[in-house]
């Protein structure tokens, strides 16, 4: 019918998606050489602060003279790190937790599930936050593993789901019957037909934790200063959000910018994956 | 001689919305190089008995000796090293393969499990494995879905027997063929049967197949218990 | 009934593990915030004041025995009572979410009935785009560029705060309602619009699929007008799911109101529960855990029972 029409559209926008996503991990890993300015670097804390965005300085300078868009490249570095091998975490755990959920069924499938409901019940912002009041401040790597560990509930429960219908299928249960183990048939039937809806969950878990990484850096118990990321840049201009906007509107867009690429990216590979929905 | 397979007050019942279905305190051995036929309306058991030797469910009660072991006591690795002896043709030719798997893979997948082929004897295997069931060695690299259902069948045929097994549980191999590829199924699984004297529990409803294939015919009722039987 | 059970045994849930998980932490309380160590004999005394020298099971037993009480301990921030405090910004809170989800379900039910009326056109499509990107905005952000643009620049309302410090307590009766809605307008506007671009795309998607269930078709078959099928027949539909949708925001309203609280300065449990983790406050992070999960919990109930309102056959098994 008319499915014809917003097709073209759906794939210039998937396109867009990935041109900015392919477009931002290059800035974060080119970072240290497109960068005009290392990321704290205080160029003139007396003539060059909470600059506007000019020829010189593109975004801006901050409120103690450093350039904006050296640190939004820097701090692409940081969230994109951060989000991304955030949802390793998570896809390894949720997989993990699903697989064995789905697979034994029963009481160790209710307890799980009772687990992840309550996860997923929780605000994720209050988990990470309690985790930071009782460990002290983490580094990097601790955020990283905190957010994969906040973050695999809704995972485990897409694969637990998968792994029972699968379980059931005639080749599973002929695997079954030749007298193959349990990681076998999770490495050749299980894992191949789970690949593609984790991969849609995980480009949109992938957003998801680096909203919740601004979050917990604007409240600084994330990435800590003097270390760039977006969202303790936002957090840092807030001070001078009257004077110099800016120095919080450029990261906030970057944050914008990355998540909804992810975001259409992974509702685009979601229709392709279910061609019922056109509309 | 003691039986092949002996089954002995085996109960396993299903709660279903239409009432329970499965089967009820059934006895019955089976020789080696014999045929059984097991006949009845849907309900009464006969798929539930096939998975119950399969161990792929738990019974209720009853036990079953098969190959002179208590089959249903062993687990773990002991029954996976087991496994090989009985093997299994299912109904579903298409969701009996893995729809992401090629049929050479699907062929060897047995063989592996079990580490009895290497990398480099593995085409020669499958062309070997596909030339018993009547298959062109060309369908080795097909998914699946590229076959008929007769050939999907014949393959399922050839990974059932990869593992040498002495007994086969066809559970209703041909019931979801057309005529002709279900003839071409059924010669292809009395030959090899023949060859190899193996033992086949034949699921079927169909009176007809069963008078040709069977030795012997194990009727169930509605009620998932064994009908006495009837006079031919 | 099973349901209440189970609600109390989370919330006993979440105390004891967020009680052992504090206690468990490195770092200790009273530490004076320049890193100079504390006076042995005053920490003694300050342990000894808030009962921290007893064994870790006795203080449990006797903080679990004190909470069914209503009595979750002293603050140590603050030096008042926990109850106190959690009292006194519980309504802060209560009032920012019932706004928040005000404006969340009138702008979210009103833009996805829309954009399920007219389905496919250029409008609808521009909608799904826009809640979408609405949906990768940092609430946080969206705050601050709300404070910038309303506050900063056009001098409309507040910055923040829940009333005015210096006039409030000047004004009229009416004057301070007033000032108490200038102050409650933006974050009720971030947090609202933040849940508002999901419901829109929730509200879109249930009344597309109500749209093709066989009543709904078959009075159109009959010539219904398209208004009232909209309105009698899809809207009822969609109605079950979107019951399941407010016991479904409320962690997401929870989540967002600890940042929102922040940007804004709003004197609410999610402000009290960051400031009681960065200060260290053990028993008020405990409050503040608890009231949280209580609003889960409740939050989930809610949902439960508007849904089984909404649809009987759900009333059996809930």
């Amino acid at each position: 019918m008319s499915a014809a029409a917003p097709a073209p559209r759906v794939r210039h926008a998937d396109r867009a998606a990935l041109g900015v996503l392919a477009g931002l991990v290059l800035a974060a890993l080119l970072a240290p050489w497109l960068a005009p300015h290392g990321p704290t670097d205080q160029l003139d804390i007396v003539g060059l602060a909470s600059q506007p965005p000019s020829a010189r300085f593109w975004l801006g300078t901050d409120a103690v003279s450093r350039d904006v868009l050296s640190r939004v490249l820097h701090g692409a570095r940081v969230s994109l790190a951060v989000g991304a091998f955030g949802t390793l975490v998570a896809l390894v755990l949720g997989a993990g937790i699903g697989l064995v959920a789905g697979w034994s069924g029963g009481r160790t499938d209710a307890l799980l599930m009772g687990l992840v409901d309550t996860g997923l019940a929780v605000p994720r912002v209050l988990l990470v936050l309690a985790v930071v009041a009782v460990t002290g401040g983490l580094g990097t790597g601790g955020l990283v593993l905190l957010l994969g560990a906040t973050g695999w509930f809704g995972i485990a429960r897409l694969v637990r789901g998968q792994v029972r219908s699968l379980r059931t299928r005639a080749f599973v249960e002929a695997a079954r019957t030749m007298g193959a183990p349990v990681p076998w048939i999770v490495r050749h039937h299980l894992l191949p037909h789970l690949a593609t809806p984790l991969l849609v969950a995980a480009t949109l878990g992938m957003g998801q934790m680096m909203l919740l990484e601004a979050g917990v850096s604007f409240l600084g118990v994330g990435v800590r200063p003097p270390a760039a990321s977006w969202g303790n840049m936002i957090a840092d201009g807030r001070a001078t959000l009257a004077t110099a906007p800016w120095v919080s509107l450029f990261p906030g867009l970057a944050i914008v910018g990355s998540v909804l690429a992810l975001t259409v990216i992974s509702e685009g590979m979601r229709r392709r994956l279910d061609p019922r929905e056109t509309a | 001689m003691t039986p092949l397979l002996a089954v002995e007050g085996l109960t396993k019942r299903h709660r279903t919305p239409r009432g329970p279905v499965g089967c009820v305190d059934l006895s019955f051995t089976l020789d080696a190089g014999r045929t059984l036929a097991v006949v009845g309306p849907s309900g009464a058991g006969k798929t539930t008995l096939a998975r119950v030797l399969l161990r792929l469910e738990r019974p209720d009660a009853g036990r079953v000796m098969f190959d002179g072991r208590d089959w249903l006591a062993l687990e773990g690795a002991a029954l996976r090293a087991a496994r090989p002896a009985m093997q299994a043709v299912f109904q579903d030719t298409s969701g009996a393969l893995d729809p992401r798997t090629r049929v050479a893979d699907a062929l060897l997948e047995p063989l592996r499990i079990h580490g009895r082929v290497t990398e480099g004897e593995a085409p020669a295997r499958v062309a070997a494995m596909l030339a018993e069931v009547g298959l062109d060695a060309a369908l080795a690299a097909r998914h699946p879905h590229e076959l008929s259902g007769g050939q999907r069948q014949r393959v399922g045929i050839a990974r059932a027997l990869a593992l040498g097994p002495r007994l086969l549980i066809c559970d209703e191999p041909v019931s979801a063929l057309d005529a002709v590829a279900r003839d071409q199924v059924l010669a292809v699984l009395g030959a090899l049967r023949r060859a190899r004297g193996l033992a086949v529990l034949l699921i079927a409803h169909d009176a007809a197949l069963v008078a040709r294939e069977a030795d012997a015919i194990l009727a169930l009722g509605p009620d998932g218990r064994v009908r006495p039987p009837a006079s031919r | 009934m099973r349901r209440a059970l189970r609600a109390a045994a989370l919330l006993l849930a979440v105390a004891t593990l967020a009680f052992a998980a504090i206690h468990a932490a490195p770092g200790a309380p009273f530490q004076p915030a320049d890193g100079r160590a504390l006076d042995p004999v005053a920490a003694a005394g300050l342990r000894a004041r808030f009962a921290l020298d007893a064994p870790l099971p006795v203080q449990y037993a006797r903080w679990l025995a004190a909470a069914v009480q209503g009595d979750l301990g002293e603050s140590f921030s603050r030096q008042r009572p926990v109850r106190d405090v959690l009292a006194a910004a519980l309504p802060h809170s209560l009032l920012l979410a019932a706004a928040a989800l005000l404006v969340d379900l009138l702008v979210g039910i009103a833009l996805g009935a829309w954009q399920a009326a007219h389905a496919g056109s250029r409008g609808d499509r521009v909608l799904s785009a826009f809640t979408m990107s609405v949906q990768a905005v940092p609430v946080f952000w969206l705050g601050l560029v709300l404070v910038l643009v309303f506050a900063q620049w056009w001098h409309w309302l507040p910055v923040g705060g829940a009333t005015d410090p210096v006039t409030h307590d000047l004004l009229t009766a009416a004057g301070r309602w007033l000032d108490r809605l200038r102050h409650l307008a933006l974050p009720a506007l971030t947090l609202g619009l933040a849940g508002a671009a999901g419901t829109a795309r929730f509200v879109r998607g249930a009344m597309r699929d109500a749209w093709h269930e066989d009543h709904v078709r078959t009075a159109r078959a009959m010539g219904v007008p398209e208004r009232t099928i909209l309105l009698r027949h899809v809207l009822r539909d969609a109605w079950l799911p979107l019951a399941t949708l407010v016991g479904l925001a409320i962690p997401g309203l929870i989540g967002g109101a600890v940042l929102v609280e922040t940007v804004f300065s709003w004197p609410g449990i999610g402000r009290v529960a960051t400031d009681a983790i960065l200060a260290r406050d053990h028993p008020l992070v405990v409050g503040t855990a608890l009231v949280s999960a209580a609003a889960v919990v409740l939050g989930g109930l809610v949902g439960d029972l508007l849904a089984a309102w909404a649809d009987p056959r759900v009333r059996r098994s809930a």
